[in-house]
């Protein structure tokens, strides 16, 4: 066979998406048919033609475990914050010379797979069995297995499970490669999980917060005490806090933040793609005050951010814009609602 | 007559399990939605389905295969809006091999030849072939040279032709 042909290339490409994606549970495929079209039924029924796209859609969905969304609530501390933990009241911007948000020098923009003390580089979007083969291409038998990505840059992975994983960027996934550990995870930052129905509990762990899910879609945000909460796509899940003392379960559309007292859980129902949009390379904001929003900027532009009027950081705004625009674009589109005046220094902006 | 449909289920039942998987991503390599590559491969199943009992068992595979080629020819055109069949080339070279086993033959011949590239490999083919990206685009994202990306292209489509030489051209 010719292998500069089309038809060479195409079967190149067949054979390689079979290769890099994962099984069909084929046994599901054929109850699925079976129950629809071979019953004494629906041989005499032939209108089935609408309700078998809709149908074919949630079957395909329930073989990626469309169960639950559950929201989560993560508290995520790094000392790269200054934010003091003692306050009853966040108020990260006790002094208008200290940055609410700083720089990193030694800037990483490399993904990195960590199998006991080893590192690897990964790339941005991982197939199917990415980390299964890394791990036996070097022979290696680690025992934990952490991916962690840098400012600037998220990541997609699947664990050994199946289940999907989108990770936002300055965060860290780890989960321990034993049999039973197989469905739990640790988690700082943010990520976005599509769990497989898989053998019992998908649980999510933060410094704050325990998910438990049987199979689910949803968002976990974690980078801050005061700017973690957890959205819910699809089914229901138990978010508590780590001591498992506040327990709460979430519905579908719901979104969840831990209250300012922080002693409790506020739900609401919220439009799930807008706590998305990051996925798909975007930043959106809804309703947020601007310092939320500042320091996502200053999270994947790498910037230290000064507050000088800190009244203005506390309005809500909404704003949206593509990852991949030059913050200069950002903050003059920043600039363009009045609310305040954002200056763009080499590294860092100065917000009065 | 229940027993004998019964055993025709059986039968049935046989070939959708020893043909799904090929055909979705078959479909799915042509459509690139999964959605649509499901709906495809099941309307081909039920027209399968329906005439099971006039067609002879050997051939409903190759039937199968054709009917899901169909189906992805209809849906690129609706959504290109061309009427030509000569915007997809490689489909007009497909309805000249219409057998299933040469063809399932052939596909894994080269499914196990990439099993046997190294991570790395299979991943930046992937990229390339599957998802189209440009060398450039793979070497940012894999954090890769575009120099590397082509050579682990080029060595990999060395050895796939290696390990096919025994089936013949």
């Amino acid at each position: 066979m010719d292998i500069h042909s089309e038809k060479f290339k195409q079967m190149l490409r067949e054979a390689v998406l079979k290769t890099e994606s994962p099984e069909i549970d084929v046994d599901a495929k054929w109850n699925d048919f079976k129950a629809k079209h071979i019953s004494a039924e629906e041989i005499k029924k032939k209108e089935r033609a609408k309700s078998n796209k809709r149908i074919a859609i949630w079957s395909f969905c329930g073989v990626s475990a469309i169960a639950c969304a559950v929201l989560l609530f993560l508290l995520f501390q790094t000392n790269k914050h200054i934010i003091d933990p003692g306050n009853d009241e966040p108020s990260p911007l006790a002094d208008t010379q200290t940055p609410i948000f700083e720089k990193v020098e030694d800037e990483s923009s490399h993904i990195l797979l960590i199998a006991d003390g080893r590192q690897f580089t990964i790339g941005k979007t991982c197939h199917y069995n990415y980390i299964d083969s890394v791990i036996a291409a070097h022979r290696l038998t680690p025992k934990e297995i952490v991916i962690r990505t840098p400012r600037k840059q998220s990541a997609r992975f699947w664990l050994p499970d199946g289940s999907e994983v989108w990770l936002n960027a300055e965060s860290q996934l780890s989960y321990k490669t034993s049999k039973s550990d197989l469905r739990s995870v640790m988690l700082n930052g943010e990520a976005f999980f599509s769990v497989t129905k898989g053998k019992g509990q998908f649980v999510v762990e933060t410094p704050y917060l325990k998910t438990q899910v049987f199979g689910t879609k949803f968002n976990v945000r974690a980078y801050s005490r005061e700017d973690a909460h957890v959205t819910l796509i699809e089914g229901s899940v138990k978010v508590s806090t780590p001591d498992e003392n506040k327990q709460v379960i979430l519905a579908p559309g719901e979104d969840i933040r831990l209250s300012s007292s922080q002693k409790d859980f506020v739900a609401n129902h919220v439009d799930v793609d807008n706590f998305l949009a990051w996925k798909d390379g975007d930043f959106y904001f809804d309703d947020e005050p601007l310092e939320n929003l500042l320091m996502e900027l200053g999270r994947w532009y790498n910037i230290t951010v000064y507050i000088k009027n800190h009244h203005v950081c506390r309005q809500h705004v909404h704003f949206t814009a593509s990852h991949d625009e030059d913050i200069s674009d950002v903050i003059g589109l920043l600039n363009m609602m009045g609310i305040a005046k954002i200056t763009l220094k080499e590294k860092e902006i100065i917000v009065e | 007559m229940v027993s004998s449909q019964a055993s025709e289920i059986k039968r049935f039942e046989a070939l959708y399990r020893r043909c799904y998987q090929r055909l979705f991503f078959h479909a799915l390599s042509y459509v690139g939605d999964n959605y649509i590559a499901e709906e495809i491969v099941n309307t081909a199943f039920v027209k399968a389905w329906e005439r099971f009992s006039d067609i002879q068992d050997e051939s409903t595979d190759n039937y199968l295969l054709v009917i899901v080629r169909n189906g992805c020819i209809d849906y690129l055109r609706k959504r290109i809006h061309q009427p030509s069949i000569e915007e997809f080339p490689s489909l007009s070279t497909f309805h000249e091999e219409s057998n299933y086993q040469e063809y399932e033959e052939k596909i894994s011949a080269i499914e196990n030849a990439i099993k046997q590239l190294s991570p790395v490999t299979r991943c930046v083919l992937y990229q390339c072939y599957y998802e189209r990206k440009t060398y450039k685009q793979v070497a940012e994202e894999q954090s890769l040279t575009e120099r590397s990306v082509k050579r682990y292209i080029m060595k990999a489509l060395k050895f796939i032709r290696e390990n096919l030489q025994p089936l013949g051209s």
